[in-house]
């Protein structure tokens, strides 16, 4: 997960940015940047149109070996000292 | 609520990010409609992110594709923080220590923490907002999805 978080650049035209701003002004968005984040977050959105079959593939897995959620809660400390037990010690 | 998203960002816990493939809905769908709303910006970090991966990988072995698409997916949805140091988490105050890289994260990034583990609710608390997600749901108004 090293390269999760990158930056890019984007050349938008004045106009674009004039309108970003205006949004900014309007205080729905903190930062161009921050505008950027939603707008590229939504196209990706769009763009995977198979994610709620992933979802219900997975759940239908999850069903076969019953994972429940109190199975789940416990699974996830478990793997969470184990983890940071790697990671950090055992101090 | 776009305005509030400018300044309310949730810090997902791992079992918000997996509770969402348990196949009972009641159980499922405050998790899957706080990760697939578009309002409010979503946060976590690598260890909880790495945490997930290892719980689908080692412990359920579900297939390697659809575990890589459900994080690709989850990455979509996510701003992905840095595991902090812990020379920076050791001022956390946690009955397990494990948590504290959670916990820590949600302070530094000013975000209310969702997790649906009490224990880590309620040590949480003494830091940040933490709400379970059922909480979070009516709180911050979010839609249940379909």
């Amino acid at each position: 997960m090293e390269n999760s978080n990158a930056s890019i650049t984007a050349r938008l035209t004045g106009k674009e940015i004039k309108k970003i701003d205006s949004l900014i002004s309007a205080g729905l968005y903190t930062t161009r940047s921050d505008f950027l984040r939603h707008a590229a977050r939504h196209l990706l959105r769009a763009e995977a149109p198979e994610i709620p079959d992933l979802i219900l593939r997975l759940q239908s897995r999850a069903k076969d070996k019953n994972i429940s959620k109190d199975k789940l809660l416990n699974d996830i400390r478990n793997m969470r000292r184990k983890l940071y037990a790697e990671s950090f010690g055992n101090d | 609520m776009r305005s509030r998203s400018a300044m309310i960002k949730l810090f997902l816990d791992t079992n918000i990010l997996l509770n969402s493939l348990i196949p009972d809905r009641k159980e499922h769908i405050h998790c899957i409609s706080i990760l697939l709303q578009n309002n409010i910006p979503l946060l976590t970090n690598e260890y909880v992110l790495k945490e997930a991966r290892r719980i689908l990988e080692d412990i359920y072995s579900f297939n390697q594709e659809d575990v890589n698409q459900y994080m690709e997916f989850l990455l979509t949805k996510l701003e992905i923080v840095k595991t902090p140091p812990k020379e920076e988490f050791k001022t956390i105050n946690s009955n397990d220590k494990s948590d504290r890289p959670i916990i820590f994260s949600a302070q530094k990034h000013k975000c209310v923490l969702i997790t649906d583990d009490l224990p880590t609710k309620k040590d949480a608390e003494k830091y940040v907002l933490a709400f379970l997600p059922k909480e979070a749901i009516d709180v911050f108004d979010i839609k249940l999805a379909k």
